[in-house]
């Protein structure tokens, strides 16, 4: 999986983001939260968006970007496509 | 009227199931006092948040007719909650003002649900979260909890986030977003519209969904 840097505009102090790839192509979009209006959570990072059977309609927060990459694969791994 | 029927009822603590999903309920539960919520609960353990209760609203009514409830009712802030037994729904039905008290009050229970489901299949996250907020100040200005334009929020972002379908992120973004363009004033859960009309214009509210009826309210 591939971590690429970007901004990502979120109308927050939240831009920190990366593009994730898997196999080349665009899984999902993570940002970091900066934004001091998120408390406890800043530093964690924030699935944005999701494609192809990395989504949740609630997921969870990352430590780490690591943290994020075990979550994403485990989406893919367990994906049923329907 | 209630209070003659059934006296004070009983109280619940915050946190507390009024009816629990999945359970028969032999009795109909009205809010005499204090905010609750209607939810159903996913197998992985999410929670969806499909109604809210305030002051006055039936829980459950006619709900001794279902074996089990399809969804929980819960008490947000402290409670005080009658007990009404069939027999009570009966006597009360017989008369005609107070059975169409009944059936407007299911009438617009549903209309609620079907302005919830628009609201989160339909609009942003900004104005979902400002529809929600409006429809908050008009139902708590009625039972007397809100002035003209402010009210407390008996909600965390969270519980809000579970009632529009969105992460506590992206409530908190909206929430922002309705600040920064000076659509609401917030501090701590007080929650300030510094200019009503504006609010309902940006999240397309019409209060007719609502079906205020002053003079049903002078029956009943």
């Amino acid at each position: 999986m591939e971590f690429q840097p970007i901004k990502v505009a979120t109308g927050s102090a939240d831009e920190d983001g990366r593009l994730v790839l898997h196999d080349g192509k665009l899984v999902a979009v993570l940002v970091r939260l900066d934004d001091p209006n998120h408390g406890p959570a800043i530093g964690q990072w924030s699935l944005e968006a999701g494609f192809n059977g990395v989504d949740s309609a609630k997921p969870p927060l990352f430590a780490n970007l690591a943290a994020a990459e075990r979550w994403i694969e485990l989406q893919i791994a367990n994906f049923i496509p329907v | 009227m209630l209070h003659a029927v059934v006296g004070r009822g009983q109280s619940l603590k915050a946190g507390e199931d009024i009816v629990r999903e999945g359970d028969h309920t032999d009795v109909v539960h009205v809010i005499l006092e204090g905010h609750g919520f209607r939810y159903k609960t996913l197998p992985d353990g999410k929670r969806q948040i499909i109604g809210y209760l305030v002051p006055g609203d039936f829980c459950d009514l006619y709900g001794f007719l279902l074996d089990k409830m399809d969804h929980g009712i819960a008490a947000r802030t402290h409670c005080q909650v009658a007990e009404l037994t069939e027999d009570h729904i009966l006597m009360l039905t017989s008369r005609p003002s107070l059975a169409r008290a009944l059936w407007w009050s299911e009438l617009v229970n549903a209309s609620i649900l079907r302005e919830w489901l628009v609201n989160m299949g339909r609009r942003t996250p900004s104005a979902r979260v400002a529809h929600i907020l409006c429809e908050l100040l008009v139902r708590l200005q009625v039972v007397g909890q809100a002035s003209a334009d402010s009210f407390r929020l008996e909600l965390s972002q969270s519980e809000l986030g579970d009632t529009v379908g969105l992460t506590t992120v992206s409530v908190n973004r909206a929430l922002q977003r309705l600040r920064g363009a000076n659509l609401i004033q917030s501090s701590g859960r007080e929650i300030v519209i510094p200019d009503v009309a504006a609010l309902k214009a940006f999240a397309d509210f019409d209060p007719g969904y609502l079906h205020f009826r002053q003079d049903r309210e002078d029956h009943s």
